[in-house]
Formats: structure tokens, C-alpha cells, sequence
């Protein structure tokens, strides 16, 4: 039994951990989340059918993110008072030369660029937030800006 | 939002300097959206349902919100996992696990909880079944009785009753599983009786008799709750609001078996939008109630359904004691 599970931990662990980072974004949380989908395995491992990994694992992330964001009674009460209708921002960072229709830049970057320029993030937030190395980050920025400056001078060449 | 981060480097600021009003734009855009963590937790359906559908409701309707949300789908973490995070996280797994094993009333030890909290369930239980016979004129046993002599004056006595039933009943549902957890559901109507209200004297009518139970559920006066719907139920026979809210009322109280009765009633009534929601809690009457045989299949159906109670239904399932699943 113990094999067993130490071998399911070992291959999939990897997979939990990046799955509760991205439901909460706080590597904390994440590990916390990751080590209770575990322990639920423990108390299952004889009825889990292993075919049914990591899927299992990834159900009971999600419900134990679930009960986290439950709790954030902050956020959840921000999103009471959000207007349902609200009209489309266009022009927020729209057009060819703005951060979200920029076809240069790669999903990546724009997250990255947001983060660090609207959300104000240093790159280890970042990081945390994205589960990228920092390293990662700054090269994103770095070569997000390259692309939105080389996109700047082919426009005003044309 | 409108604040730099702290470690900019210059070739950032110079950088933005000359983007200062795209990104002010987008910044000014966004000062009423959601952050990308809730947008992100959405996406991945892992918010409470009321906030999920909030969050989607506003993505519907804001540019930079669905680009942002699509792009956070399309990053997923590289975490690397070293060597010291695995064992990290492995000793914290062996901790839970000893700590479950450790305490009777956790969940590894399901039917420890069971025996050793057998005498507090039957108390909670005999005094809600106390209430519910001194409602009916019958001769309620001694803690209603007891509660009455002790309190005189006091108006229904219900009230009166309310307060150990709902310690009582607190105290047992402390050692539960959290995916039995019992979530009070939004009060709301069917379309059935929004349509029949107007119509004639009779839907007005339902809607009046209704109306202080569904208020005393809505400021979690369960007992009282209860003690208004019982007489609905035979009034008005076909109404699903009346055995639903009832059913929760009593689970609430901790009286799991009359909970399972009202529930049952509703599930062969014309649900209207509910029946995912009676099962749901049919299914938690019966899992707190230790009657795992009884819940599973009721767990496995939300489960193997898209509905909005799926990921509640599997929790529910895994937590079920080994063996029952």
C-alpha cells in the first residue's frame, strides 16, 4: 500500500501542484490544496481505480479551491457590487497599437505585461501567481517590450 | 491597480513612459474588473457557484476581461517541482494523515465519529422530534417539555427549543466531513409559482402563507422555519418550495432523518428547476444521517451529471467511507 501510493505520489504530483497554482495562485495554498488531494488518495487508495489519474486528484483541487475562495469573503463580496452589464471597454488597451488586440504578443506576454504594468506585481508575484521561474518573467517582459517597440516602429514606417 | 510595482528597471520606465496611455487606459479600463485570480479560479470552476456565475456574467460583457481570462487559460504553471517541495509536501500529507487518524471524528475514522457521537445525534434528534410532536398536540418528551417549564412565556416554543437543537446539532455536524457540510441554499421560487401568482386568489394565497417561513429560513430561525412549512405541506400537496425548504430547514436543525422524509416528498414533485438541488441534499440527509448505502447512488448521479452540483456530489462521493463508493 504504502509503494503504491508513493509511486502515484511521485507521478503525479507534479501535475496537482501546477493545477492548485493555477486555482489560486499563491504557492501556499497550492501546496496546501496538493497535500489534501493526497491525503484524500490515502483514505481512497484502495477504491481508486488508477485510470482514473490524475483526474481524481485534480476533482478534489478543485473542490478544496473551491472552499478557499469560499471563504475570501473580500473578493466574493466585490463581485457583488460588479456591473453585469457593463458596457465593453474598446478602447482599454484595444487597437492595434494597445496591449489586447496586439497580434505581436503571445498570450504570455500580455499576462505578463498586465500583471507588471496594470496590476503593479513585482516579478516574484508574478512568478508565484503564473508558476514561472522568475527568470521566466523577466525574459517574457523583456521580450514582450521588444515585440510592442518593433510593432511601434513598423506602424510609423508604414 | 494604479500602483508600480516595486522593481521596475529603467529600461521599464522608459518604456513606459512612451506607453503611458495605452496602459493607463487599460488600467482605467479595469478598475471595475474582477482580478485575474478570480477571473483565472473561474475559469477553471473553481469558485463557489454564485461567484462563478457573477464572474462569467461580467466576462460576457467586458473585452479586456474575456482576452485576459482566454490568456490565463492558455498559461498553465511550470512549477518545477525540487526535490525539497516533494518531501515538503509529503511530510505535510503524513501530518494530515496522522492527525485524521489520530481524531475519532475526522474522516479517516467514519464510523468512530459514528458511535462515539451516536448519543449527541439522538438527543439533537429527539429534541426536534419533541418540537415537531408538541406542534402536533402530541406529548413531546422531556428537553421540549423541560425547555417549555424552564422558559414560560416564551412564544412558539419552537424558539425556545431552538437554541440547544441548533448547538446540538452544531456540535455534531463540527466532526463532519466538509463535502457534507451543509450549505443553506438561496431562497427562490419556481417558475411554476411566479406564473401562478396573479393568475387567481389561490397563488396569492400560497405565496401569503408562504411568506413567514421562507423569512424565518432566510434569518436561519430554522425551528421556526420548520414549524411554518409542516402545515403547508398538506395545503399545498403539489408545491415543491414547501418540502424542499422544510427538508433543509430540518437538516440544518441536524434532524437528518426528517430532512431525508420532506426531501424524498419533494423529489416525487414537480421540480421545476430544484431537482438537482433535492438530490443534493437528499443525498446529504442521508450521508450525515451515516446511511452511506443510501447516499451514494444519489451523489453518483450529480456526479455523472454537468449539473451546477457536480463537484460538490464528487467531493461528497470520495468522502463516503471506503467501500461505499
Amino acid at each position: 500500500m504504502a509503494e503504491k501510493f508513493e509511486r502515484i505520489y511521485h507521478q503525479h504530483l507534479t501535475a496537482v501542484l501546477r493545477f492548485a497554482t493555477s486555482l489560486v495562485g499563491r504557492k501556499d495554498l497550492a501546496e496546501d490544496i496538493t497535500s489534501n488531494a493526497f491525503v484524500a488518495l490515502l483514505r481512497n487508495l484502495d477504491a481508486i481505480d488508477e485510470e482514473q489519474l490524475p483526474g481524481w486528484l485534480l476533482t478534489v483541487a478543485r473542490n478544496r479551491a473551491r472552499d478557499y475562495w469560499r471563504k475570501q469573503a473580500t473578493e466574493l463580496q466585490y463581485l457583488e457590487s460588479l456591473p453585469r452589464s457593463q458596457a465593453a471597454d474598446a478602447d482599454a488597451g484595444a487597437g492595434p497599437q494597445g496591449l489586447l488586440d496586439n497580434p505581436v504578443l503571445k498570450p504570455v506576454h500580455r499576462i505578463c505585461l498586465t500583471l507588471r504594468y496594470v496590476e503593479g506585481m513585482t516579478r516574484a508575484e508574478i512568478a508565484e501567481f503564473l508558476g514561472l521561474s522568475e527568470m521566466q518573467v523577466k525574459g517574457h517582459v523583456q521580450y514582450a517590450l521588444q515585440l510592442l517597440r518593433k510593432s511601434a516602429a513598423g506602424s510609423k514606417a508604414s | 491597480m494604479n500602483h508600480q510595482a516595486r522593481d521596475l528597471e529603467p529600461f521599464e520606465r522608459e518604456w513606459l513612459a512612451s506607453a503611458g496611455r495605452d496602459i493607463g487606459d487599460l488600467r482605467e479600463g479595469r478598475a471595475t474588473c474582477p482580478p485575474l485570480a478570480l477571473l483565472r479560479a473561474a475559469h477553471a470552476d473553481a469558485l463557489p457557484e454564485a461567484a462563478r456565475d457573477a464572474v462569467a456574467a461580467h466576462v460576457a460583457a467586458c473585452h479586456s476581461c474575456a482576452v485576459l481570462q482566454a490568456d490565463l487559460a492558455a498559461v498553465p504553471p511550470e512549477t518545477e517541482v525540487s526535490a525539497s517541495v516533494e518531501a515538503r509536501i509529503l511530510k505535510d500529507v503524513r501530518r494530515k494523515q496522522r492527525a485524521e487518524a489520530a481524531d475519532p471524528g475526522l474522516v479517516a475514522a467514519w464510523w468512530s465519529w459514528r458511535s462515539a457521537l451516536a448519543a449527541t445525534a439522538l438527543v439533537a434528534v429527539a429534541v426536534a422530534i419533541g418540537w415537531q410532536w408538541q406542534h402536533r398536540g402530541a406529548a413531546p418528551p422531556g428537553p421540549v417539555q423541560a425547555a417549555r417549564t424552564a422558559q414560560p412565556g416564551q412564544a412558539p416554543e419552537s424558539t425556545s427549543a431552538s437554541a440547544p437543537v441548533q448547538a446540538q446539532a452544531d456540535a455534531a455536524a463540527a466532526t463532519l466531513p466538509e463535502a457534507f457540510r451543509v450549505v443553506k441554499p438561496e431562497v427562490r421560487l419556481t417558475l411554476a409559482t411566479l406564473a401562478w401568482r396573479g393568475t387567481d386568489e389561490s397563488g396569492n394565497r400560497y405565496l401569503a402563507d408562504l411568506a413567514p417561513a421562507l423569512d424565518a429560513f432566510r434569518q436561519d430561525r430554522y425551528a421556526d422555519a420548520a414549524k411554518l412549512f409542516e402545515p403547508l405541506l398538506s395545503k399545498y400537496p403539489s408545491a415543491v418550495e414547501v418540502p424542499f425548504y422544510l427538508g433543509v430547514s430540518r437538516l440544518l436543525l441536524g434532524d437528518n432523518a426528517g430532512a431525508a422524509a420532506a426531501l424524498d416528498r419533494a423529489a416525487g414533485l414537480k421540480a421545476d428547476g430544484f431537482a438537482d438541488d433535492i438530490q443534493w441534499y437528499r443525498g446529504l440527509a442521508r450521508a450525515r444521517a451515516g446511511d452511506g448505502r443510501g447516499a451514494r447512488p444519489l451523489f453518483a448521479a450529480l456526479c455523472e451529471a454537468d449539473g451546477a452540483r457536480r463537484a460538490s456530489a464528487c467531493a461528497a462521493l470520495e468522502a463516503l467511507p471506503p467501500g461505499l463508493q
